[in-house]
């Protein structure tokens, strides 16, 4: 599905780091969490491809918030998944937020980033659009919200491979220069900044999916969590992405 | 003479013919066994039958649709629903407020994409499952599984009103390719089931479900609805809410708009049924119950147990003539000591009574050990039928025999010996003292 996926990931992260250039995010404090209710609790996950589980042969079993929902979730846990793949946050706000609210869920994860990125939407304005969309799932403070950032863009095998002196992919020609590494880092790292303090805002707690990547990105074994599209994580990806979940929703104070 | 003389004497006489006398006990044993073995067959048999056609429900069960009632609905067992129609809460107290009526149970059915796990192969972890299907959960409410039509092949029931266990039936294990036999094996797996509906918001794939994923702790043949999956009506109500909050424009889900997919109505016994089921129809639904058809089974099951009844009561009667003969042969052999007997003063009464309690004793000795080894055949017997049963993947049975029954069986003996010494204890009262002294 996401073979040029390659060539947009180049062109348009080259028009957001101009965007990036001239904004700013402030930081405000973060709000008080709130409590799971009820013996039957349930999960409504918000997001894009990685959401839906695409990239994996069995999405209902393999995709990250299926294995979120098995292996961390109560016995008698609900599970709605509103992904949409291809959204960004503005368009989570119109499509899925409403969907989610209309639930009463006791638990949200958002993993909302690399579209946005992709778009060329400013750190500035993604900030603002996910504090809103944090703000809503929150439910003054009934629901639960854990909210990913952005893995490191710059080590996807899709960007990689479009860099001059890289093996070449089908589809990578975009007929521009692709920002460089330096230039994508950036970028995630004020995506991340922008993350932060939404979620410090609403009350939310971020899971941190960059520190994590980067990690393997130094250990060198980065690209093996990511499928055959160069793009979105493989089965062994999603099992990383769900035990990261797992453990930032064990940490909460009353998740059980 | 008193009770006790006559009883020493009598016991002393069956001391004393020894061989005769355990032949005698053996031949009221065998028939005394014969009779408690066929009759505890047939009544096991003959609740075996009933559960199958009742489908482990109550004998008076109706079953009530959310359906209108059709024309010809009270003229057959199974009538054809009318259009549909929703079954209200009022409905539901309407009907349990009627007088033939013991009681109602709702049942409540939504449909449901089910994910299978293998038990011990690929959940989704390691690799790509077996593949999802549609199909749906019957939520019934398991409080009093008596009157469920519901027989349990492997594990047990879902405890009541919980969200977390389900029981699957034998569809689960087709799909699955798992046989009857081995349905042991699903026990304790967990599934994931989701329950459809339809966000208009969303602008890819607005079709979603609401996923929980419950132990499966049993398997089950179930009659109380349409699905693979049954679990507690709370489980249930709450998959069916999800549904039914959201559109189903193109009807592709069959989401049904009831709240309740079925009524299991008890009628107070076979003859209510049919009062029963006219009321509801009033009411304005279709029933269903098979009333005939037990009412015919029970008739011919009435038929077989008196031919079995009849063969037991035959060998009785056989070995009652037993009795009579070994007594007369007693009566002859004794006729000295008859004669000692009446020359020292005793009556007519008392030699009677001496050859009535010998027979009885032989029978009530027949009588009991018979009846304890008929019990034990059963139970043999029994465990045999299970055993198959059980490999064949179906249900076991339970070969009970009341105690009435052995009882009856002891007593009935006992009575039958006595009738059967009644002759030979006469003859023996009438001989005259002198000629029976001269005779000896």
């Amino acid at each position: 599905m996401r073979l040029p996926r390659a060539a947009l990931v180049v062109a348009l992260i080259a028009t957001a780091a101009a965007a990036e250039a001239c904004s700013s995010v402030s930081s405000p404090p973060p709000g008080p969490p709130a409590q799971p209710n009820g013996p039957a609790p349930l999960y409504v996950a918000v997001g894009a491809s990685e959401t839906v589980g695409v990239g994996v042969a069995d999405p209902y079993r393999q995709a990250w918030p299926a294995l979120f929902f098995r292996e961390a979730l109560p016995p008698s846990a609900r599970f709605v998944d509103l992904g949409v793949p291809g959204v960004t946050v503005s368009d989570a706000l119109v499509q899925e937020a409403p969907a989610a609210v209309s639930l009463h869920p006791d638990v949200v994860t958002v993993w909302l980033n690399v579209n946005d990125l992709i778009a060329g939407v400013s750190a500035a304005t993604y900030g603002q659009e996910l504090t809103g969309l944090l703000q809503e799932l929150r439910r003054g403070g009934r629901t639960q919200v854990l909210v990913a950032n952005t893995p490191p863009v710059q080590a996807f095998p899709a960007y990689r491979s479009c860099l001059p002196f890289m093996p070449g992919v089908a589809g990578c020609n975009t007929g521009r220069r692709a920002p460089t590494p330096d230039e994508v880092a950036a970028m995630v790292a004020a995506y991340n900044a922008a993350i932060l303090s939404a979620a410090r805002a609403t009350g939310s707690h971020v899971v941190d999916l960059y520190a994590a990547a980067e990690k393997r990105v130094r250990a060198g074994t980065f690209a093996a969590l990511i499928g055959p599209d160069n793009f979105h994580p493989d089965a062994q990806g999603y099992r990383v992405v769900a035990a990261l979940f797992a453990r930032a929703y064990r940490s909460l104070p009353s998740s059980g | 003479m008193n009770w006790r003389d006559a009883a020493g004497l009598a016991w002393s006489g069956v001391g004393r013919r020894f061989g005769r006398s355990v032949l005698t006990i053996f031949s009221v044993a065998l028939a005394a066994a014969l009779l408690t073995a066929l009759l505890a067959v047939a009544g096991t048999a003959r609740t075996r039958v009933l559960a199958q056609l009742t489908r482990g429900g109550p004998l008076a069960g109706i079953r009530v649709e959310a359906a209108a009632p059709n024309f010809s609905e009270l003229q057959s067992d199974d009538p054809a629903p009318g259009a549909p129609r929703a079954i209200t809460t009022e409905a539901v107290d309407r009907i349990a407020s009627l007088p033939e009526v013991e009681s109602v149970l709702p049942v409540v059915s939504v449909p449901e994409l089910v994910l299978p796990t293998v038990p011990g192969g690929a959940s989704g972890r390691d690799g790509p499952g077996p593949r999802p299907f549609a199909d749906a959960l019957v939520g019934v409410s398991v409080r009093d599984p008596a009157v469920l039509p519901v027989s349990l092949v492997a594990g047990r029931l879902p405890t009541a009103g919980s969200l977390r266990e389900v029981c699957v039936t034998e569809a689960y294990l087709n799909r699955l390719h798992i046989s009857t036999a081995q349905a042991d094996r699903v026990v304790g797996t967990h599934i994931a089931l989701a329950a459809p509906r339809v966000f208009p918001e969303l602008a890819v794939d607005p079709d979603r479900g609401l996923w929980v994923k419950p132990e499966i702790v049993g398997v089950v043949v179930q009659d109380a609805g349409t699905g693979a999956i049954l679990g507690s009506v709370q489980l249930a109500r709450q998959q069916l809410a999800f549904a039914q909050a959201g559109l189903d424009p193109g009807g592709d889900f069959a989401i049904p708009s009831s709240p309740y997919s079925g009524l299991l109505v008890v009628a107070k016994g076979l003859n209510q049924i049919g009062p029963a089921r006219v009321r509801i129809a009033d009411i304005g639904y279709s029933t269903s119950a098979p009333e005939d058809l037990i009412q015919s089974v029970l008739r011919y099951l009435h038929v077989v147990e008196i031919v079995l009844s009849g063969i037991g009561v035959i060998a009785l009667l056989i070995a009652s003539l037993g009795i009579c003969g070994a007594m007369l042969a007693a009566v002859r052999e004794r006729r000295r000591e008859i004669g000692v007997l009446k020359a020292i003063g005793a009556r007519d009464r008392d030699v009677r009574h001496v050859f009535l309690v010998e027979a009885g004793l032989i029978g009530f000795i027949g009588g009991t050990i018979g009846t304890l080894a008929g019990w034990v055949m059963a139970r043999i017997l029994g465990g045999a039928v299970n055993r198959y049963l059980t490999q064949q993947g179906l249900a076991g049975v339970r070969v009970s025999v009341p105690l009435l029954l052995l009882a009856a069986g002891v007593v009935g003996s006992t009575a039958l010996a006595l009738v059967a010494g009644v002759l030979p204890a006469q003859r023996a009262a009438r001989l005259p003292a002198r000629e029976a002294v001269a005779e000896g």
